[in-house]
């Protein structure tokens, strides 16, 4: 340890007079400066996406972060497993791939409602975003690294129990559909999954940044979600055919399965438009538009 | 007032540990108290008596202090051992904190309400028979009276702390607690919160403050309890501290008439174990205090050099904090 | 009960944009009842337990159940209110109560106001579905509050509750309807209701008792748990 044996004259604690005592000396304990290469702005965009991409997962922050995304992750693939099996049995699929986030949508709520406190509430609250933002990391590109790690996040998700699904259908021997039909229509819902976790993840960001605090944050979401949700089926049974057709605009995965179903031209059960599909698409994009341009300039506006 | 206060003022002992329970003075007793978390030990068997008057608790980050006040405030059950306040355990005793007053370190506030309106509350949850005057008391006392009245959220850290204490004193207690109370604060700030501190301690009560920053220790008080690794390294005025460190020299800065005649005179007395001449000041590392204090004058003036001044220059608590901390 | 926490929780729960939060779920609940006017007795009965009892009801009381203790939990605040001669009996309550009666106002009337719009008067069913929501109003909010004192991710296991346990396997495992809140209410519902369109799936005594067991046991383990509060960290 430190032996204190001699204490220059001149420093606090020692009255000391001037002139007798030797002059101050700042040590040099090898503080440098950095002049090397830095690595700038790509990189620092591509550091948040996937720091923020491992938070959505729970992965780097203790077992508890963890419970809640792969326990949802584990309630999306049970079912999966459940109807390709039987499936298999059955010879037919229980559940189009197309329609597997409609039909898995509460667990991919609980994720997208908890996952996007994980995201945005920590920064904003402990307002640490000034320190963000006086690196090269601009704002928007902070709003742009969230969003693709929250979209990510959704995506693996709900391509989960497609693979799943595919994989258990694909090893099955007897079976009327080939590789190739299976496969066209795993990859279907592949697109179809990329195309919710865009729309989603915005929404429910979104949210999540003007909510800020955890518990109405969560709250949001999921009233967003399930309470819209009820109220299209109302509307739908309460309307007659043309419009009940649109019953499913009000609400985001009847949303999103409805303009998925009408860019590809093909409808589902669980996705059924009518004629009205371009309506369906032009939503998504205005709500997608408009989510996205809020939450940039709620970004733009923070900590000023 | 609540007027169960003591009539005569006590005097802070000089070391607590050595225990007569001052009339009126409430103690805060911790015996062979320990608390751990699985494998890690916050606390590791203290046992302490904190009486009245004003005592720091001092430790590097991590070394239990937060733990230790929690323990005492009721926050958190001892693994083993007791934790008493005025001899009754704290741990699921609602009624320790009539006399209990706690500043906790965590800055959270209710931002929406003004300043008076969250003392008067803290005054009405303690059931006060005046609130409203209890709490305006307890504003001047912090000097908040001017910004009482808008909401905390306007508050910088310096208010929001002496809001704290406030609300914390409202119901007049006998044992206050402060988990790093200077935390944020400008220096004037932490002059008039230590000035603060130093009237209500000479008024009886028992006040115990965390810190890990010395400065604002050395000058509020003499009695600190050292906590290191959730083991108290020391207890009591931290110069007898320093006496009682015998395996270290004690150093003094010397200045006089003639300073390498001093020197080659005082290496040649064995309680001295080194000197060192160095542009005009002495430095001086005596091996035996005591007998050093009686060797110097006496040969100063044998000799007749004239002492312009004799300063032990490691008796800060920054030099007795180190020592213990590297134990 | 404790006025001046009743007095800070309904501040903190009504301060600035929160409140906003709370105005379009009756507003939901009003509209569609407002849509509804001309529907059989079946469709309101429908309507009323599918949107009301089982949607809005529930969620209304887990934000605002987990608001009342969960916020302060939150932000450290909780201390303040605990470092005091007060009872946590005295605490809890107070807070429930807040969430009782804000769980009334947004969940409970927007359900008879929706009710008496679709049914054209003060039906029988307006009231069976009322009486349902007002026994919903005390016990989801006791549960989540409790929930609340025992860890911090009260709202994802509410969440998992009412969506999963309520929601899914409540339609597949009719078993399950026997640990159901839900089905309680129907049952309060249909007690109150002389409508054939009510039907309960759990018996009426097994409601009540339940229904006392569960209150009983959010109200005591939840005070419980405040009289243990921890400072350093919470359960789960």
């Amino acid at each position: 340890m430190a032996e204190q044996v001699t204490q220059p004259a001149g420093t606090a604690g020692t009255a000391g007079t001037a002139g007798a005592q030797p002059a101050g000396v700042i040590h040099d304990i090898g503080y440098r400066g950095y002049d090397g290469p830095r690595l700038g702005r790509a990189y620092a965009i591509q550091s948040l996406f996937t720091q923020s991409l491992r938070g959505a997962w729970g992965i780097g922050r203790g077992a508890k972060a963890k419970l809640v995304p792969f326990g949802m992750l584990a309630l999306v693939l049970l079912p999966a497993l459940v109807w390709s099996a039987v499936g298999n049995q059955l010879n037919r699929r229980l559940v189009e791939y197309v329609d597997f986030p409609i039909t898995l949508q509460m667990p991919i709520i609980i994720f997208l409602a908890a996952q996007s406190v994980e995201l945005l509430s920590r920064d904003l609250r402990f307002t640490v975003l000034p320190l963000y933002f006086s690196r090269p990391l601009r704002r928007d590109d902070y709003v742009w690294a969230k969003l693709a790690a929250m979209t990510a996040a959704l995506a693996m998700l709900m391509i989960a129990p497609i693979v799943l699904a595919y994989l258990v259908a694909a090893f099955d021997g007897n079976n009327d559909t080939t590789v190739w039909d299976e496969t066209t229509a795993a990859f279907g819902g592949v697109l179809a999954s990329l195309l919710y976790a865009v729309v989603l993840a915005a929404l429910a960001l979104v949210i999540a940044a003007f909510a800020a605090k955890r518990v109405y944050t969560i709250g949001a979401i999921v009233a967003l979600f399930v309470i819209s949700s009820v109220v299209s089926g109302i509307v739908e049974g309460l309307s007659e055919n043309e419009t009940s057709e649109l019953a499913g605009l009000l609400t985001p995965f009847r949303l999103l399965g409805g303009t998925f179903a009408w860019l590809r031209g093909q409808q589902t059960e669980l996705s059924n438009t009518g004629g009205s599909g371009w309506l369906y698409g032009l939503t998504t994009a205005a709500l997608l538009t408009l989510c996205v341009g809020l939450l940039l300039a709620r970004y733009r506006r923070v900590g000023r | 007032m609540t007027g169960d206060r003591a009539e005569n003022l006590q005097q802070s002992p000089a070391v607590p540990g050595v225990q007569t329970a001052a009339r009126g003075g409430t103690l805060v007793e911790l015996q062979n108290a320990s608390k751990w978390y699985g494998n890690v030990v916050a606390v590791n068997d203290i046992t302490m008596t904190i009486g009245p008057g004003l005592t720091g608790l001092l430790g590097p980050n991590g070394a239990g202090k937060s733990t230790l006040l929690h323990l005492m405030a009721g926050f958190l059950a001892p693994s083993r051992g007791e934790v008493l306040l005025g001899g009754t355990p704290t741990w699921r005793h609602i009624d320790v904190y009539r006399r209990l007053g706690l500043v906790p370190e965590r800055d959270a506030l209710y931002d929406f309400l003004t300043g008076e309106e969250f003392v008067y509350a803290s005054a009405k949850l303690h059931k006060l028979r005046d609130p409203r005057a209890a709490a305006r008391r307890a504003i001047e006392l912090v000097d908040m009276a001017e910004p009482a009245d808008r909401r905390i959220q306007t508050y910088s850290k310096g208010m929001r702390q002496r809001i704290k204490v406030a609300a914390a004193f409202v119901h007049d207690p006998q044992v206050l607690l402060l988990d790093e109370p200077f935390n944020g604060m400008d220096p004037r700030q932490r002059l008039h919160m230590m000035d603060l501190l130093h009237r209500l301690a000479a008024e009886g009560r028992t006040i115990l403050f965390s810190s890990h920053i010395l400065a604002e220790v050395e000058r509020l008080s003499g009695i600190v309890q050292v906590i290191v690794s959730g083991r108290l390294a020391a207890s009591g005025d931290y110069r007898h501290i320093r006496r009682l460190m015998t395996n270290r020299p004690h150093v003094f800065q010397l200045r006089s008439s003639d300073n390498r005649r001093l020197a080659a005179v005082l290496i040649g007395d064995p309680s001295v174990a080194g000197v060192e001449l160095d542009d005009g000041a002495l430095t001086v590392r005596a091996a035996d205090f005591g007998e050093f204090t009686h060797v110097l004058p006496r040969l100063a003036k044998t000799h007749e050099i004239r002492l312009r001044e004799v300063l032990n220059t490691d008796e800060s608590l920054d030099s007795v904090f180190s020592y213990l901390v590297a134990q | 009960m404790n006025g001046t926490i009743i007095s800070i929780t309904l501040r903190g729960l009504l301060g600035r944009r929160r409140a906003l939060l709370l105005i379009p779920l009756p507003l939901v609940v009003i509209g569609v009842g407002l849509l509804a006017r001309d529907s059989t007795q079946a469709e309101a009965v429908d309507i009323l337990n599918g949107l009301g009892l089982s949607t809005v009801l529930p969620l209304t009381a887990l934000i605002l159940g987990t608001a009342v203790l969960g916020s302060e939990m939150e932000d450290g605040n909780l201390v303040h209110l605990l470092a005091k001669p007060i009872s946590r009996a005295e605490i809890l309550l107070s807070k429930l109560l807040v969430a009782v009666v804000a769980t009334v106002f947004v969940g409970a009337v927007p359900i008879l106001i929706a009710g008496i719009l679709m049914t054209g008067s003060y039906s029988s069913i307006a009231q069976g579905f009322f009486v349902g929501a007002l026994a919903g109003s005390v016990l989801y909010p006791a549960i989540f509050v409790a929930l609340s004192a025992v860890t911090k991710r009260a709202v994802v296991f509410g969440l998992v509750y009412l969506l999963l346990w309520e929601g899914v396997l409540g339609t597949w495992l009719r078993g399950t309807r026997m640990l159901s809140v839900r089905h309680y209410l129907l049952q309060f519902a249909d007690a109150s209701s002389t409508s054939p369109f009510i039907n309960a799936d759990v018996s009426f005594a097994t409601s009540v008792i339940m229904s006392a067991i569960l209150l009983g046991l959010a109200v005591w383990f939840g005070t419980d748990r405040l009289r243990s509060y921890n400072m350093a960290h919470e359960a789960i």
